[in-house]
C-alpha cells in the first residue's frame, strides 16, 4: 500500500486537543446539567473547568481556521458543486456503508491530500466545523458572562433561547463523538486511520503504474 | 401609640400657612396630607434644617413635603411615629431630650414600627441585625435598624429598601472570592435568598417594558382572567397564558415589548428581615442548579400597580422548564434548575442512537464476515473436491 499525507501537524494537534476538549465540555457539561442528579465533580468546579476549557477550545479553533484559511488544504473542505456528482458520490457512500461494508467491497471514495473527505464526511465537516461549532462559541462566550454582553444576549434572544441553542449543540456533539470513533474503523483495518491521525498519512491502494 | 401635639394649634397653623405665599407647600405637593402634617412641615421642609443633639452632633430634620407625600407612610401622618409636642420641639435643649444621640433616637423610633409591621419586626428581632443591637460595642452602633434601610419618611412600595451593599460595601468583592459570575448572582439573586436561609424562597418574573418596571394604570384584567390575583387558590398561568399576557400587553399601545425578567427572592417580603449570620448563607451551588430546587416550586408574575404596590399572579412552576416558554421567559434561565425537560428526552434519544447505531452496524459487519468466510471456506472445499 502507498503512503499518503493527508493531516498535516497543525490538523493533527488541533485534532487531539479538540478531542480532549470535546470529552471535557461534554462531562462537565452533563455535570453542570445534572447536578442532583449527577454529583461527581462539584458544581462550581464543573463551572470552572467548563468556562476555562470552553476558551481553550476558542484558541483551537483559531488554530485550525487560521490553517486552512492561509493554506492550499483548504480545498478539503471545498464543495462539490455539481449537484449530480455530489448525490452520486452520496449514493454511493450510502450504499456503501448500509451494504457494501458488509459483502466485503471496498470504500468507494480514495482518499488524497486534497480530497481527504468522502461526500458524507465532506458535509458533515463542513455543518460542523463552519456552522455548529462557531454558532456553539458564540452562545457559550455569551453565557460565559452575560453581563460583558447585554447588547448581543437581549438580541439573540436572551439566555433561555442562548442555552437551549448551546444544549442543541451539544446533544449534536454528544451523538457525534458517539458515532465518530466507530466510523474511525471503517478503513482497510480497524486502526488504519486512527494511526493516520498520529502520523499524518493514510495507507491508500497502490496507485497503478 | 402616643398621642401628638397640639392639633387645634397645628390646624391653625397650617391654615394661615396656606394663606402666605411662597411659604406653604404647594397643593400637589401636599396632595393628601393632613393639617397635622402641613403644620409639622411647616417647620421641617426647609433645606438644611436640623437641630444639635447632646453630644454634640446635628440632627437632621429635613422632610420634604412633596416625597412625604408620595411615601406610603403619608397615610399614617407623622403622629403614627412621632410623639413629639411642639413644645418638645421648640423649647427642649439637647440634654433635655430621651435620647442623646441619633442612633438613641432612631432605636427609640423603631419600637414604633411593630405597631403596623409586626411580621417583619418580628422577623427583624431573630435576625443577626437584632442580635448585633444587643450586643455591647462597635457592631452595636453600626448594625442596621429599621430606618437605615427604609425612607421612612420617603418610603415607596416598589423598591422599597436601601440596598444592601450601602453598608455592606465588600460584598461584591467577597462574592467573587468563591461565587462564579457574582455580580450576575447578585442581581437576579435577592441577598435574603441566600442570607435568610431558612425562609422558602420564589421566582418573581416581573413585567418589563424595555428597561423600565411596567407600571399599570389599572389593576391588570388579564391576571384575574388568566391567572388570578395572588393568595387566590385559582388556576396559575400556564406558559400558554403567560405568553397571551404578554402579547397583549405588547399589543396595548407600547411603546416597546413587554418581558419577563426573573429574580429568585423570598415568598415572603417580611420574612426577608430574618437574615442570618455570613456563616449560615446558603453557599451550596446545588441549592438552587439542581433539578426541583425548592427556590422554583414557586413562580409569580408581578406588575407595579396603580398604588405602586405590586400585583401578583401564581404561575405554572412548568412555566420554568416548558419549551413554549422560550420567548416569554427568555430572560431567566437557572443553568441545571430551569432546564428545558424536552432537550433531555433528546439527548436520551441521541445517546441511545448514538451508542446502539455503532454497536448493531459493528455486530452485522462480524456478522458478515463470519458469512463471508465461512462461504469462502466452502467455496474453497468445493473447489478442492471438484
Amino acid at each position: 500500500m502507498d503512503q499518503e499525507y493527508v493531516h498535516p501537524l497543525p490538523v493533527r494537534l488541533w485534532h487531539w486537543a479538540n478531542m480532549a476538549f470535546f470529552v471535557i465540555l461534554i462531562l462537565t457539561g452533563l455535570q453542570i446539567r445534572y447536578v442532583g442528579s449527577v454529583d461527581v465533580i462539584p458544581f462550581r468546579a464543573s463551572v470552572l473547568i467548563h468556562n476555562g476549557v470552553g476558551l481553550a477550545l476558542v484558541a483551537n479553533y483559531a488554530v485550525w481556521l487560521g490553517f486552512y484559511l492561509f493554506s492550499d488544504k483548504k480545498k478539503v473542505y471545498h464543495p462539490i458543486l455539481n449537484p449530480m456528482q455530489y448525490f452520486r458520490e452520496t449514493f454511493r457512500q450510502i450504499r456503501f456503508y448500509t451494504y457494501g461494508i458488509f459483502a466485503g467491497e471496498p470504500n468507494p471514495h480514495h482518499v488524497s491530500a486534497y480530497h481527504k473527505f468522502n461526500p458524507l464526511q465532506l458535509i458533515t465537516y463542513q455543518v460542523i466545523m463552519l456552522i455548529l461549532l462557531p454558532l456553539q462559541i458564540y452562545t457559550g462566550l455569551l453565557m460565559w458572562d452575560v453581563k460583558r454582553f447585554p447588547g448581543l444576549v437581549a438580541a439573540s434572544g436572551g439566555v433561555r433561547v442562548l442555552d437551549t441553542v448551546h444544549v442543541v449543540i451539544f446533544i449534536v456533539f454528544v451523538g457525534y463523538v458517539l458515532v465518530h470513533p466507530y466510523l474511525t474503523t471503517m478503513g482497510h483495518t480497524p486502526g488504519a486511520h486512527l494511526k493516520a491521525m498520529v502520523t499524518g498519512y493514510e495507507e491508500v491502494e497502490d496507485k497503478p503504474g | 401609640m402616643r398621642r401628638p401635639f397640639h392639633l387645634a394649634l397645628a390646624a391653625a397653623a397650617a391654615s394661615l400657612l396656606l394663606l402666605v405665599p411662597g411659604t406653604a407647600p404647594a397643593a400637589n405637593e401636599s396632595a393628601g396630607l393632613s393639617d397635622d402634617d402641613l403644620a409639622c412641615l411647616k417647620c421641617h421642609d426647609r433645606r438644611g434644617f436640623e437641630q444639635k443633639l447632646a453630644d454634640g452632633k446635628p440632627r437632621a430634620l429635613y422632610v420634604s413635603t412633596e416625597k412625604f407625600a408620595a411615601s406610603v407612610h403619608r397615610k399614617d401622618g407623622c403622629a403614627a411615629c412621632h410623639s413629639e409636642t411642639e413644645d418638645d420641639c421648640e423649647k427642649k435643649k439637647p440634654g433635655e431630650r430621651a435620647f442623646k444621640t441619633r442612633r438613641e433616637h432612631s432605636v427609640g423610633l423603631m419600637k414604633g414600627c411593630i405597631d403596623c409591621h409586626k411580621g417583619s419586626v418580628l422577623a427583624y428581632e431573630d435576625s443577626v441585625h437584632a442580635a448585633l443591637l444587643k450586643k455591647p460595642g462597635d457592631k452595636a452602633d453600626k448594625t442596621a435598624l429599621c430606618s437605615d434601610c427604609h425612607g421612612s419618611h420617603t418610603e415607596q412600595f416598589f423598591e422599597a429598601a436601601i440596598k444592601c451593599e450601602s453598608c455592606h460595601k465588600e460584598s461584591v468583592k467577597e462574592h467573587r472570592d468563591w461565587l462564579p459570575k457574582a455580580e450576575r448572582h447578585l442581581e437576579t439573586v435577592a441577598c435574603e435568598a441566600c442570607h435568610a436561609p431558612a425562609v422558602p424562597r420564589r421566582v418573581n418574573l416581573r413585567l418589563y417594558v424595555g428597561a423600565s418596571p411596567l407600571a399599570v394604570r389599572a389593576g391588570v384584567p388579564q391576571f384575574q382572567k388568566a391567572g388570578g390575583p395572588a393568595g387566590a387558590q385559582t388556576a396559575s398561568l400556564d406558559s400558554r397564558a403567560l405568553l397571551g399576557l404578554l402579547k397583549e400587553l405588547s399589543e396595548e399601545g407600547a411603546a416597546a415589548k413587554t418581558v419577563l425578567r426573573g429574580r429568585l427572592e423570598l415568598r415572603s417580603q417580611e420574612e426577608g428581615h430574618r437574615l442570618a449570620e455570613k456563616g449560615k448563607a446558603i453557599k451550596d451551588c446545588a441549592a438552587c442548579h439542581r433539578e426541583g430546587a425548592e427556590a422554583f416550586r414557586s413562580v409569580m408574575i408581578s406588575v407595579v400597580g396603580p398604588d405602586g404596590k405590586t400585583l401578583q399572579a401564581p404561575a405554572d412552576q412548568k412555566v420554568l422548564s416548558s419549551l413554549a416558554s422560550l420567548d416569554s421567559v427568555g430572560g431567566f434561565y437557572v443553568l441545571g434548575a430551569s432546564r428545558i425537560k424536552l432537550l433531555d428526552t433528546l439527548l436520551l434519544l441521541v445517546f441511545v442512537g448514538g451508542t446502539a447505531g455503532p454497536l448493531t452496524h459493528l455486530s452485522l459487519r462480524a456478522l458478515a464476515r463470519r458469512i463471508r468466510e465461512k462461504r469462502a471456506a466452502r467455496e474453497r472445499g468445493e473447489a478442492k473436491d471438484g
